[in-house]
Protein backbone atom coordinates (compact mmCIF):
# COMPACT_ATOMS: atom_id res chain seq x y z
CA UNK A 1 0.00 0.00 0.00
CA UNK A 2 3.07 2.26 0.22
CA UNK A 3 2.52 3.50 -3.37
CA UNK A 4 -0.66 5.30 -2.23
CA UNK A 5 1.18 7.36 0.34
CA UNK A 6 3.87 8.76 -1.94
CA UNK A 7 3.67 10.78 -5.13
CA UNK A 8 4.15 9.00 -8.45
CA UNK A 9 7.00 10.23 -10.59
CA UNK A 10 4.91 10.01 -13.71
CA UNK A 11 5.35 11.64 -17.12
CA UNK A 12 2.53 10.77 -19.54
CA UNK A 13 3.32 9.60 -23.04
CA UNK A 14 1.60 11.07 -26.05
CA UNK A 15 -1.64 9.39 -27.05
CA UNK A 16 -4.38 10.64 -29.29
CA UNK A 17 -7.59 10.99 -27.28
CA UNK A 18 -9.24 13.81 -29.20
CA UNK A 19 -12.10 11.46 -30.11
CA UNK A 20 -13.24 11.78 -26.49
CA UNK A 21 -13.45 15.57 -26.67
CA UNK A 22 -15.36 15.36 -29.96
CA UNK A 23 -17.87 12.82 -28.60
CA UNK A 24 -18.35 14.82 -25.39
CA UNK A 25 -19.05 17.90 -27.52
CA UNK A 26 -21.65 16.01 -29.60
CA UNK A 27 -23.54 14.82 -26.52
CA UNK A 28 -23.39 18.23 -24.83
CA UNK A 29 -24.85 19.70 -28.06
CA UNK A 30 -27.77 17.22 -27.99
CA UNK A 31 -28.45 17.89 -24.31
CA UNK A 32 -28.30 21.67 -24.67
CA UNK A 33 -30.56 21.59 -27.74
CA UNK A 34 -33.23 19.68 -25.84
CA UNK A 35 -32.88 21.90 -22.75
CA UNK A 36 -32.98 25.04 -24.90
CA UNK A 37 -36.11 23.72 -26.59
CA UNK A 38 -37.81 23.23 -23.23
CA UNK A 39 -36.77 26.73 -22.11
CA UNK A 40 -38.05 28.34 -25.32
CA UNK A 41 -41.56 28.93 -24.02
CA UNK A 42 -40.28 31.09 -21.18
CA UNK A 43 -37.91 33.10 -23.37
CA UNK A 44 -40.31 34.90 -25.72
CA UNK A 45 -43.98 35.78 -25.38
CA UNK A 46 -44.57 35.15 -29.10
CA UNK A 47 -43.15 31.66 -28.70
CA UNK A 48 -45.61 30.87 -25.93
CA UNK A 49 -48.25 30.81 -28.64
CA UNK A 50 -50.11 27.72 -29.67
CA UNK A 51 -47.65 25.41 -31.51
CA UNK A 52 -50.55 24.19 -33.61
CA UNK A 53 -50.70 27.56 -35.40
CA UNK A 54 -46.99 27.36 -36.21
CA UNK A 55 -47.45 23.82 -37.44
CA UNK A 56 -50.38 24.82 -39.72
CA UNK A 57 -48.35 27.77 -41.01
CA UNK A 58 -45.48 25.42 -41.81
CA UNK A 59 -47.63 22.83 -43.59
CA UNK A 60 -49.61 25.40 -45.57
CA UNK A 61 -46.43 27.28 -46.57
CA UNK A 62 -44.72 24.11 -47.77
CA UNK A 63 -47.79 22.88 -49.70
CA UNK A 64 -48.54 26.26 -51.32
CA UNK A 65 -44.88 26.85 -52.17
CA UNK A 66 -44.66 23.49 -53.87
CA UNK A 67 -47.95 23.99 -55.73
CA UNK A 68 -47.12 27.43 -57.05
CA UNK A 69 -45.30 28.05 -60.32
CA UNK A 70 -45.28 31.85 -60.05
CA UNK A 71 -42.03 33.54 -59.06
CA UNK A 72 -43.87 36.56 -57.55
CA UNK A 73 -45.74 34.40 -55.05
CA UNK A 74 -42.64 32.38 -54.10
CA UNK A 75 -40.56 35.56 -53.72
CA UNK A 76 -43.21 37.37 -51.62
CA UNK A 77 -43.69 34.32 -49.37
CA UNK A 78 -39.91 34.10 -48.88
CA UNK A 79 -39.78 37.80 -47.93
CA UNK A 80 -42.62 37.24 -45.46
CA UNK A 81 -40.80 34.25 -43.98
CA UNK A 82 -37.54 36.22 -43.66
CA UNK A 83 -39.36 39.01 -41.78
CA UNK A 84 -40.94 36.40 -39.50
CA UNK A 85 -37.52 34.89 -38.79
CA UNK A 86 -36.04 38.29 -38.03
CA UNK A 87 -38.98 39.15 -35.76
CA UNK A 88 -39.07 36.03 -33.60
CA UNK A 89 -35.62 34.45 -33.60
CA UNK A 90 -32.67 36.30 -32.06
CA UNK A 91 -29.78 34.64 -33.89
CA UNK A 92 -29.60 34.28 -37.65
CA UNK A 93 -28.62 30.59 -37.84
CA UNK A 94 -31.94 29.87 -39.60
CA UNK A 95 -31.14 32.27 -42.45
CA UNK A 96 -27.56 30.97 -42.64
CA UNK A 97 -28.76 27.36 -42.94
CA UNK A 98 -31.39 28.31 -45.53
CA UNK A 99 -28.82 30.25 -47.59
CA UNK A 100 -26.45 27.27 -47.47
CA UNK A 101 -29.08 24.80 -48.69
CA UNK A 102 -30.33 27.25 -51.34
CA UNK A 103 -26.74 27.76 -52.57
CA UNK A 104 -26.22 23.99 -52.90
CA UNK A 105 -29.47 23.73 -54.84
CA UNK A 106 -28.32 26.56 -57.12
CA UNK A 107 -25.03 24.76 -57.77
CA UNK A 108 -26.89 21.55 -58.63
CA UNK A 109 -29.13 23.47 -61.02
CA UNK A 110 -26.28 25.13 -62.95
CA UNK A 111 -26.56 22.66 -65.89
CA UNK A 112 -30.30 23.38 -66.09
CA UNK A 113 -29.64 27.16 -66.02
CA UNK A 114 -27.06 26.78 -68.80
CA UNK A 115 -29.73 24.98 -70.83
CA UNK A 116 -31.99 28.00 -70.55
CA UNK A 117 -34.31 27.05 -67.64
CA UNK A 118 -33.37 30.17 -65.69
CA UNK A 119 -36.80 31.02 -64.24
CA UNK A 120 -37.56 27.47 -63.13
CA UNK A 121 -34.16 27.24 -61.47
CA UNK A 122 -34.74 30.50 -59.59
CA UNK A 123 -38.17 29.30 -58.45
CA UNK A 124 -36.74 26.01 -57.17
CA UNK A 125 -33.95 27.79 -55.27
CA UNK A 126 -36.46 30.21 -53.71
CA UNK A 127 -38.75 27.32 -52.79
CA UNK A 128 -35.90 25.48 -51.07
CA UNK A 129 -35.00 28.65 -49.18
CA UNK A 130 -38.62 29.17 -48.05
CA UNK A 131 -39.12 25.54 -47.03
CA UNK A 132 -35.90 25.36 -45.01
CA UNK A 133 -36.75 28.64 -43.25
CA UNK A 134 -40.29 27.47 -42.46
CA UNK A 135 -39.14 24.15 -41.00
CA UNK A 136 -36.40 25.89 -39.02
CA UNK A 137 -38.87 28.41 -37.59
CA UNK A 138 -40.93 25.55 -36.21
CA UNK A 139 -38.02 23.48 -34.88
CA UNK A 140 -36.16 26.38 -33.31
CA UNK A 141 -39.18 28.05 -31.73
CA UNK A 142 -41.16 25.04 -30.57
CA UNK A 143 -40.09 22.48 -27.98
CA UNK A 144 -40.01 18.95 -29.42
CA UNK A 145 -42.67 17.65 -27.04
CA UNK A 146 -45.06 20.40 -28.22
CA UNK A 147 -44.42 19.46 -31.85
CA UNK A 148 -45.21 15.84 -30.99
CA UNK A 149 -48.43 16.85 -29.21
CA UNK A 150 -49.55 18.78 -32.29
CA UNK A 151 -49.74 15.40 -34.06
CA UNK A 152 -52.88 14.71 -32.02
CA UNK A 153 -54.66 17.37 -34.08
CA UNK A 154 -53.91 15.27 -37.15
CA UNK A 155 -55.54 12.21 -35.53
CA UNK A 156 -52.27 10.39 -34.86
CA UNK A 157 -53.02 7.70 -32.18
CA UNK A 158 -52.22 8.72 -28.58
CA UNK A 159 -50.05 5.65 -27.98
CA UNK A 160 -47.87 6.63 -30.96
CA UNK A 161 -47.48 10.16 -29.55
CA UNK A 162 -46.66 8.64 -26.16
CA UNK A 163 -43.93 6.46 -27.72
CA UNK A 164 -42.47 9.47 -29.55
CA UNK A 165 -42.48 11.55 -26.35
CA UNK A 166 -40.70 8.82 -24.43
CA UNK A 167 -38.19 8.32 -27.21
CA UNK A 168 -37.28 11.98 -26.88
CA UNK A 169 -37.10 11.69 -23.08
CA UNK A 170 -34.80 8.67 -23.34
CA UNK A 171 -32.58 10.41 -25.90
CA UNK A 172 -32.11 13.17 -23.33
CA UNK A 173 -31.56 10.84 -20.36
CA UNK A 174 -29.20 8.50 -22.21
CA UNK A 175 -27.30 11.42 -23.74
CA UNK A 176 -26.79 12.76 -20.24
CA UNK A 177 -25.45 9.41 -19.03
CA UNK A 178 -23.24 9.03 -22.14
CA UNK A 179 -21.93 12.55 -21.60
CA UNK A 180 -21.01 11.79 -17.98
CA UNK A 181 -19.47 8.42 -18.86
CA UNK A 182 -17.31 9.97 -21.59
CA UNK A 183 -16.25 12.70 -19.15
CA UNK A 184 -15.26 9.96 -16.68
CA UNK A 185 -13.32 8.16 -19.41
CA UNK A 186 -11.58 11.43 -20.29
CA UNK A 187 -10.66 12.10 -16.65
CA UNK A 188 -9.30 8.59 -16.26
CA UNK A 189 -7.39 8.65 -19.56
CA UNK A 190 -4.11 9.60 -17.96
CA UNK A 191 -1.73 7.77 -20.25
CA UNK A 192 -1.61 5.58 -23.31
CA UNK A 193 -4.85 3.73 -23.91
CA UNK A 194 -4.33 0.72 -26.17
CA UNK A 195 -7.96 -0.36 -25.87
CA UNK A 196 -9.84 2.68 -27.15
CA UNK A 197 -12.27 0.62 -29.24
CA UNK A 198 -12.86 -1.83 -26.38
CA UNK A 199 -13.67 1.06 -24.03
CA UNK A 200 -16.07 2.66 -26.48
CA UNK A 201 -17.83 -0.65 -27.15
CA UNK A 202 -18.08 -1.26 -23.38
CA UNK A 203 -19.71 2.14 -22.98
CA UNK A 204 -22.18 1.37 -25.78
CA UNK A 205 -22.94 -2.04 -24.21
CA UNK A 206 -23.46 -0.45 -20.81
CA UNK A 207 -25.76 2.14 -22.33
CA UNK A 208 -27.83 -0.60 -23.92
CA UNK A 209 -28.18 -2.41 -20.58
CA UNK A 210 -29.00 0.85 -18.79
CA UNK A 211 -31.66 1.77 -21.34
CA UNK A 212 -33.22 -1.68 -20.96
CA UNK A 213 -33.27 -1.32 -17.16
CA UNK A 214 -34.62 2.22 -17.33
CA UNK A 215 -37.43 1.24 -19.68
CA UNK A 216 -38.29 -1.78 -17.51
CA UNK A 217 -38.42 0.43 -14.41
CA UNK A 218 -40.59 2.93 -16.23
CA UNK A 219 -42.96 0.18 -17.30
CA UNK A 220 -43.23 -1.08 -13.70
CA UNK A 221 -43.84 2.48 -12.46
CA UNK A 222 -46.60 2.90 -15.06
CA UNK A 223 -48.20 -0.38 -14.04
CA UNK A 224 -48.10 0.71 -10.40
CA UNK A 225 -49.93 3.88 -11.41
CA UNK A 226 -52.66 1.92 -13.11
CA UNK A 227 -51.49 1.82 -16.74
CA UNK A 228 -53.52 -0.70 -18.70
CA UNK A 229 -52.19 -0.13 -22.21
CA UNK A 230 -54.50 2.77 -23.03
CA UNK A 231 -52.86 6.18 -23.00
CA UNK A 232 -54.86 9.33 -23.44
CA UNK A 233 -53.14 12.63 -24.17
CA UNK A 234 -54.96 15.83 -23.32
CA UNK A 235 -53.75 18.82 -25.26
CA UNK A 236 -54.44 22.19 -23.75
CA UNK A 237 -53.83 24.63 -26.56
CA UNK A 238 -55.46 28.01 -25.96
CA UNK A 239 -55.83 30.80 -28.48
CA UNK A 240 -53.84 33.91 -27.50
CA UNK A 241 -52.87 37.24 -29.07
CA UNK A 242 -49.59 35.69 -30.24
CA UNK A 243 -51.65 33.05 -32.06
CA UNK A 244 -53.40 35.84 -33.92
CA UNK A 245 -50.05 36.81 -35.48
CA UNK A 246 -49.52 33.29 -36.83
CA UNK A 247 -53.18 33.03 -37.95
CA UNK A 248 -52.74 36.31 -39.85
CA UNK A 249 -49.61 34.95 -41.51
CA UNK A 250 -51.51 31.83 -42.60
CA UNK A 251 -54.28 33.98 -44.08
CA UNK A 252 -51.75 36.25 -45.82
CA UNK A 253 -49.95 33.26 -47.37
CA UNK A 254 -53.28 31.90 -48.68
CA UNK A 255 -54.28 35.36 -50.06
CA UNK A 256 -50.88 35.59 -51.80
CA UNK A 257 -51.41 32.15 -53.29
CA UNK A 258 -54.95 32.69 -54.58
CA UNK A 259 -54.20 36.18 -55.97
CA UNK A 260 -50.81 35.63 -57.57
CA UNK A 261 -49.60 32.09 -56.92
CA UNK A 262 -51.76 30.05 -59.27
CA UNK B 1 -1.75 24.05 -4.83
CA UNK B 2 -5.13 25.25 -6.14
CA UNK B 3 -5.87 28.90 -6.68
CA UNK B 4 -9.22 30.15 -7.88
CA UNK B 5 -9.29 33.85 -8.66
CA UNK B 6 -12.62 35.63 -9.21
CA UNK B 7 -14.16 32.93 -11.33
CA UNK B 8 -17.65 33.19 -12.74
CA UNK B 9 -19.39 30.49 -14.72
CA UNK B 10 -22.39 31.29 -16.88
CA UNK B 11 -24.57 28.94 -18.86
CA UNK B 12 -27.18 30.33 -21.26
CA UNK B 13 -26.95 33.69 -19.50
CA UNK B 14 -27.55 32.16 -16.06
CA UNK B 15 -24.81 32.33 -13.43
CA UNK B 16 -23.95 28.98 -11.88
CA UNK B 17 -20.94 30.45 -10.05
CA UNK B 18 -20.59 34.12 -9.30
CA UNK B 19 -17.17 35.65 -8.71
CA UNK B 20 -15.56 33.26 -6.25
CA UNK B 21 -11.97 33.11 -5.05
CA UNK B 22 -10.41 30.25 -3.07
CA UNK B 23 -6.94 29.02 -2.19
CA UNK B 24 -6.46 25.36 -1.34
CA UNK B 25 -3.18 24.09 0.09
CA UNK B 26 -1.78 20.60 -0.29
CA UNK B 27 -3.10 18.11 2.28
CA UNK B 28 -6.22 20.08 3.21
CA UNK B 29 -9.58 18.41 3.72
CA UNK B 30 -12.41 20.65 2.64
CA UNK B 31 -16.16 20.25 2.69
CA UNK B 32 -18.12 22.13 0.05
CA UNK B 33 -21.49 22.93 1.52
CA UNK B 34 -24.56 24.65 0.10
CA UNK B 35 -28.21 24.21 -0.84
CA UNK B 36 -29.25 22.47 -4.04
CA UNK B 37 -28.39 24.49 -7.15
CA UNK B 38 -25.86 26.69 -5.35
CA UNK B 39 -23.04 25.74 -7.75
CA UNK B 40 -21.19 23.05 -5.77
CA UNK B 41 -21.15 20.49 -8.59
CA UNK B 42 -20.25 23.17 -11.14
CA UNK B 43 -17.34 24.19 -8.94
CA UNK B 44 -16.12 20.59 -8.74
CA UNK B 45 -16.39 20.27 -12.52
CA UNK B 46 -14.28 23.41 -12.92
CA UNK B 47 -11.69 21.96 -10.51
CA UNK B 48 -11.49 18.89 -12.76
CA UNK B 49 -11.32 21.01 -15.92
CA UNK B 50 -14.47 19.41 -17.31
CA UNK B 51 -15.80 22.92 -17.84
CA UNK B 52 -14.00 26.23 -17.86
CA UNK B 53 -14.98 29.49 -16.13
CA UNK B 54 -16.51 32.30 -18.21
CA UNK B 55 -14.15 34.70 -16.43
CA UNK B 56 -11.40 34.49 -13.79
CA UNK B 57 -8.40 32.21 -13.37
CA UNK B 58 -7.93 28.65 -12.21
CA UNK B 59 -4.34 27.86 -11.28
CA UNK B 60 -3.24 24.32 -10.39
CA UNK B 61 0.32 23.78 -9.12
CA UNK B 62 1.31 27.17 -10.54
CA UNK B 63 -0.09 26.46 -14.00
CA UNK B 64 -3.12 28.14 -15.45
CA UNK B 65 -5.86 25.71 -16.46
CA UNK B 66 -7.50 26.93 -19.66
CA UNK B 67 -9.16 25.25 -22.67
CA UNK B 68 -5.97 25.77 -24.68
CA UNK B 69 -3.68 24.35 -21.98
CA UNK B 70 -6.00 21.32 -21.70
CA UNK B 71 -5.77 20.85 -25.48
CA UNK B 72 -2.17 19.87 -24.90
CA UNK B 73 -2.59 16.10 -24.48
CA UNK B 74 0.49 15.60 -22.27
CA UNK B 75 -0.46 18.48 -19.97
CA UNK B 76 -4.07 17.33 -19.81
CA UNK B 77 -3.13 13.74 -18.90
CA UNK B 78 -0.65 14.94 -16.28
CA UNK B 79 -3.33 17.18 -14.78
CA UNK B 80 -5.95 14.42 -14.71
CA UNK B 81 -3.41 12.08 -13.11
CA UNK B 82 -2.99 14.54 -10.24
CA UNK B 83 -6.67 15.16 -9.59
CA UNK B 84 -9.19 12.35 -9.27
CA UNK B 85 -12.94 12.86 -9.42
CA UNK B 86 -15.57 10.60 -7.88
CA UNK B 87 -18.86 11.35 -9.65
CA UNK B 88 -22.14 11.68 -7.77
CA UNK B 89 -23.61 8.98 -9.98
CA UNK B 90 -21.19 6.03 -9.89
CA UNK B 91 -23.03 4.43 -12.80
CA UNK B 92 -21.56 7.05 -15.13
CA UNK B 93 -18.05 6.35 -13.96
CA UNK B 94 -17.88 2.62 -14.57
CA UNK B 95 -17.53 1.32 -18.10
CA UNK B 96 -15.21 -1.71 -18.06
CA UNK B 97 -16.27 -5.34 -18.20
CA UNK B 98 -15.07 -6.34 -14.72
CA UNK B 99 -14.31 -4.62 -11.42
CA UNK B 100 -10.64 -5.64 -11.70
CA UNK B 101 -10.32 -4.13 -15.21
CA UNK B 102 -12.06 -1.01 -13.95
CA UNK B 103 -9.49 -0.54 -11.18
CA UNK B 104 -6.59 -1.51 -13.47
CA UNK B 105 -7.65 1.04 -16.13
CA UNK B 106 -5.57 3.93 -14.72
CA UNK B 107 -2.40 2.02 -13.72
CA UNK B 108 -2.31 0.20 -17.09
CA UNK B 109 -2.42 3.53 -18.92
CA UNK B 110 0.45 4.76 -16.79
CA UNK B 111 2.56 2.03 -18.36
CA UNK B 112 3.15 0.16 -15.08
CA UNK B 113 4.20 -3.48 -15.31
CA UNK B 114 1.37 -6.01 -14.93
CA UNK B 115 2.86 -7.01 -11.52
CA UNK B 116 2.61 -3.41 -10.28
CA UNK B 117 -0.88 -3.09 -11.77
CA UNK B 118 -1.94 -6.25 -9.91
CA UNK B 119 -0.41 -4.98 -6.66
CA UNK B 120 -2.26 -1.66 -6.96
CA UNK B 121 -5.54 -3.36 -7.81
CA UNK B 122 -5.30 -5.82 -4.95
CA UNK B 123 -4.40 -3.03 -2.50
CA UNK B 124 -7.39 -0.98 -3.65
CA UNK B 125 -9.73 -3.98 -3.53
CA UNK B 126 -8.56 -4.66 0.04
CA UNK B 127 -8.74 -0.99 1.09
CA UNK B 128 -12.29 -0.65 -0.19
CA UNK B 129 -13.24 -4.10 1.10
CA UNK B 130 -14.43 -5.33 -2.30
CA UNK B 131 -12.08 -8.26 -2.90
CA UNK B 132 -15.00 -10.60 -3.54
CA UNK B 133 -16.31 -8.32 -6.31
CA UNK B 134 -13.08 -8.56 -8.32
CA UNK B 135 -14.54 -10.55 -11.22
CA UNK B 136 -18.07 -9.13 -11.14
CA UNK B 137 -19.54 -6.89 -13.85
CA UNK B 138 -19.77 -3.33 -12.42
CA UNK B 139 -23.18 -2.84 -14.00
CA UNK B 140 -24.83 -5.43 -11.73
CA UNK B 141 -23.46 -4.16 -8.41
CA UNK B 142 -25.49 -2.44 -5.70
CA UNK B 143 -25.27 1.36 -5.21
CA UNK B 144 -22.82 1.09 -2.29
CA UNK B 145 -20.64 -1.44 -4.12
CA UNK B 146 -20.55 0.74 -7.24
CA UNK B 147 -19.46 3.70 -5.11
CA UNK B 148 -16.65 1.63 -3.57
CA UNK B 149 -15.51 0.50 -7.03
CA UNK B 150 -15.65 4.10 -8.32
CA UNK B 151 -13.43 5.27 -5.45
CA UNK B 152 -11.05 2.33 -5.96
CA UNK B 153 -10.75 3.30 -9.65
CA UNK B 154 -9.74 6.82 -8.72
CA UNK B 155 -7.33 5.72 -5.97
CA UNK B 156 -5.52 3.20 -8.19
CA UNK B 157 -4.15 6.12 -10.24
CA UNK B 158 -2.81 7.61 -6.97
CA UNK B 159 -3.99 11.21 -7.46
CA UNK B 160 -2.73 14.01 -5.21
CA UNK B 161 -6.17 15.59 -4.96
CA UNK B 162 -9.38 13.61 -4.55
CA UNK B 163 -12.60 15.41 -5.42
CA UNK B 164 -15.86 13.76 -4.40
CA UNK B 165 -19.36 14.88 -5.36
CA UNK B 166 -21.86 13.86 -2.66
CA UNK B 167 -20.14 10.50 -1.98
CA UNK B 168 -22.58 9.49 0.79
CA UNK B 169 -25.72 9.87 -1.34
CA UNK B 170 -27.97 6.82 -1.19
CA UNK B 171 -25.59 4.68 0.87
CA UNK B 172 -26.49 2.64 3.94
CA UNK B 173 -25.15 3.78 7.36
CA UNK B 174 -22.42 1.13 7.53
CA UNK B 175 -21.03 2.13 4.11
CA UNK B 176 -21.19 5.78 5.14
CA UNK B 177 -19.18 5.03 8.27
CA UNK B 178 -16.71 3.08 6.14
CA UNK B 179 -16.26 6.04 3.77
CA UNK B 180 -15.79 8.41 6.70
CA UNK B 181 -12.88 6.28 7.97
CA UNK B 182 -11.49 6.02 4.44
CA UNK B 183 -11.55 9.79 3.86
CA UNK B 184 -9.77 10.37 7.18
CA UNK B 185 -7.16 7.75 6.25
CA UNK B 186 -6.60 9.27 2.80
CA UNK B 187 -6.24 12.77 4.18
CA UNK B 188 -3.81 11.56 6.85
CA UNK B 189 -1.72 9.98 4.10
CA UNK B 190 -1.26 13.43 2.55
CA UNK B 191 -4.02 13.51 -0.04
CA UNK B 192 -5.97 16.71 -0.51
CA UNK B 193 -9.65 15.88 -0.10
CA UNK B 194 -12.36 18.15 -1.52
CA UNK B 195 -15.87 16.91 -1.02
CA UNK B 196 -19.34 18.29 -1.69
CA UNK B 197 -21.65 16.94 0.98
CA UNK B 198 -25.00 17.26 2.69
CA UNK B 199 -24.48 14.35 5.03
CA UNK B 200 -23.01 16.05 8.09
CA UNK B 201 -23.86 13.25 10.47
CA UNK B 202 -21.40 10.85 8.89
CA UNK B 203 -18.47 13.15 8.15
CA UNK B 204 -17.50 14.15 11.67
CA UNK B 205 -13.75 14.79 12.02
CA UNK B 206 -13.16 14.28 8.28
CA UNK B 207 -12.89 17.93 7.28
CA UNK B 208 -10.85 20.81 8.71
CA UNK B 209 -12.33 23.51 6.52
CA UNK B 210 -15.78 24.28 5.13
CA UNK B 211 -16.59 26.45 2.14
CA UNK B 212 -20.24 27.45 2.04
CA UNK B 213 -22.02 28.37 -1.20
CA UNK B 214 -25.18 30.45 -1.10
CA UNK B 215 -28.22 30.11 -3.32
CA UNK B 216 -26.83 33.19 -5.13
CA UNK B 217 -23.89 31.01 -6.29
CA UNK B 218 -21.37 32.88 -4.16
CA UNK B 219 -19.14 31.84 -1.30
CA UNK B 220 -20.68 33.18 1.89
CA UNK B 221 -18.37 31.55 4.38
CA UNK B 222 -14.93 29.96 4.40
CA UNK B 223 -14.12 28.82 7.91
CA UNK B 224 -13.14 25.94 10.20
CA UNK B 225 -15.49 23.03 9.54
CA UNK B 226 -16.47 22.61 13.20
CA UNK B 227 -17.28 26.32 13.59
CA UNK B 228 -19.52 26.27 10.52
CA UNK B 229 -21.25 23.03 11.42
CA UNK B 230 -21.97 24.19 14.97
CA UNK B 231 -23.47 27.47 13.77
CA UNK B 232 -26.97 26.09 13.37
CA UNK B 233 -28.56 29.54 12.91
CA UNK B 234 -26.28 30.24 9.93
CA UNK B 235 -26.91 26.79 8.44
CA UNK B 236 -30.68 27.09 8.89
CA UNK B 237 -30.80 30.60 7.39
CA UNK B 238 -28.93 29.37 4.34
CA UNK B 239 -31.09 26.29 3.78
CA UNK B 240 -28.33 23.84 4.64
CA UNK B 241 -30.03 22.09 7.57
Amino acid sequence: MDWLFKEDDYVPVKDNSRYLGKNIFIFSEIISKIINGVNLRQSNSILSANPLMRFILLISTIILLSLSTKVTFVLLTDVLIVFTVLAIVKNNHILKAAFTFASFTLIMLIPSILNGNKLNAIIIVLKVFGDICSVSILTSTTPWNDIIKVLKFFLVPDIFIFVLENTLRFIYLLSNISFETLCALKLRSIGKNNKKYTNMSSIIGNMFLKSKNMSEEMYYAMECRGFTGEYEIKTRFHFSIADLLFATLIVVVFIFYFTMGR
Amino acid sequence: MIEINNITFEYNGLKAIDNISIKIEKGESIAIIGPNGSGKSTFLKILNALIFPSSGDYIFNGEKITPSSMNNQIFSKKFHKKIGFVFQNSDSQLFCSSVYDEIAFGPRQMGLSEIDVKRRCEDCLRLLNIEDLKDRVPFNLSGGEKKRVAIACVLSSNPEVIVLDEPMNGLDPRTKRFFRELLIKLNQSGKTVICATHDFEYVKDVFKRAIVFSKNHRIIRDDHYDKVINDSVFLFENNII
